[in-house]
């Protein structure tokens, strides 16, 4: 660990995951919902590399490959469905799917 | 160091608030791949740099390509902006980005002001733990040590440098940094954590595959009567590559066996023209008796 304490990093982590549930809450375009989703996912793998970094162990980043391999498989089902979405309702809101039917 | 962690932090906060209010997609990615660069800086000076290569490489790299795929591929015009403007209009923000400060200021206090005064004895065991790490480990480094803060007080971004080297020459005093010890760590302990990652990102790139490929079979689907009634311009469009294909010699059909559209409208032409149904029906039957040898082979 440098110099930096870990409670600011765990701060700027929160700071972070917080600006992607905004995001997530606050648009309606599923592409910026995936990019906040992204983000949230981002400041997640910097809580556990403050925390491997903190305590000395590289099982910090062990579980940040995880959580990059989880993001991809994400972002590709994801994206998936974005495009599906938007050759099913021609938009890209959110709100046009909100119901379940057929 | 620390001034470098500062910065950075800061530019990623800076450019994650720039990415959830822009209203055009592509203007949002740029921000985001800054704010990754930026968080690959914070992982950097906190001590992990391959998880900042990682993050260059897979975040900044692939998953923003993909979107970035995406965004060119839907094409959104200045609809969808306006509809974002709409959206984003500050009487309807205000209130709860005041909310979300007031448990932000919380949360910064709570976290920043808990090593002045430890109210709880369980933080104060974490933090005692903690000091010890960060001692020992500072002990472990000294012997590097000695030079970095001449160089961090000439060239702030180049002071990570020696890090890194001090990391790699004698890695008893950066077990936690080097990527040696995270491969060991990732095939050892953690092997199966590695077998499941891979089972979900195959898991992922059946779902992607199913779900791009049920797009094409159900808009065949949905035009297939549209085009026996032979009125809507959708399978107008559907017929007229088959049109243009039956000029095409069968070598074209054959070498490219996965393509559905190819193979599953032949029928709609044959009941459309019917002077070229015959011929439709004989070149394409191989086809279509290669993509079920594919099918199969694919269960398998």
């Amino acid at each position: 660990m440098t110099g930096i304490p870990p409670e600011h990093a765990i701060l700027l982590a929160a700071i972070l995951f917080l600006l992607g549930l905004t995001g997530v809450l606050v648009r309606r375009n599923v592409i910026f919902i995936l990019m906040s989703i992204e983000v949230m996912i981002n400041a997640a793998g910097l809580a556990f590399i403050v925390a491997g970094a903190a305590w000395g162990q590289p099982d910090g980043q062990v579980m940040f490959i995880f959580i990059l391999s989880m993001a991809a498989a994400e972002v590709s089902v994801g994206l998936a469905l974005v495009l599906r979405m938007y050759h099913c309702f021609k938009t890209l809101d959110a709100d046009a799917a909100s119901k379940m039917r057929g | 160091m620390n001034v470098i962690f500062y910065i950075s932090s800061a530019v990623a906060v800076f450019a994650t608030i720039l990415v959830i209010t822009r209203t055009d997609a592509v203007h949002a990615l740029l921000y985001l791949v800054v704010s990754l660069l930026a968080m690959a800086m914070v992982f950097f000076t906190l001590g992990a740099p391959f998880a900042a290569a990682l993050e260059v490489v897979i975040y900044a790299g692939a998953i923003v390509v993909l979107l970035v795929f995406v965004v060119m591929m839907l094409n959104q015009g200045p609809v969808s902006i306006n509809q974002e403007r709409a959206w984003l209009t500050p009487g309807m923000w205000v209130g709860p980005v005041a909310l979300s400060l007031v448990l932000l200021g919380e949360l910064a206090y709570v976290l920043v002001g808990q090593p002045a005064s430890p109210p709880v004895g369980q933080s104060d065991r974490s933090d005692g733990s903690d000091r010890s790490d960060r001692s020992d480990q500072s002990d472990m480094s000294d012997g590097s040590e000695g030079l970095r803060p001449q160089v961090s007080s000439l060239q702030p971004p180049v002071s990570s440098l020696p890090l890194l080297q001090s990391a790699i020459r004698n890695p008893q005093s950066a077990i936690s940094q080097s990527p040696k010890a995270v491969g060991l760590a990732l095939f050892g302990p953690y092997v199966i954590g590695v077998e499941l990652a891979s089972l979900l990102l195959l898991a992922g790139l059946v779902a992607a595959f199913h779900l791009g490929k049920h797009e094409d079979t159900e808009r065949e689907s949905a035009s297939s009567p549209v085009g026996q009634f032979a009125s809507s311009p959708v399978g107008q469009s559907a017929c007229r590559p088959v049109n243009q294909s039956a000029s095409r010699p069968v070598n074209q059909s054959a070498s490219r066996p996965v393509c559905q559209s190819t193979s599953l409208q032949p029928p709609i032409s044959s009941i459309r023209n019917p002077k070229s149904a015959i011929p439709n029906l004989f070149r394409l039957s191989p086809d279509s008796g290669l993509q079920e040898k594919d099918k199969g082979g694919a269960g398998k």
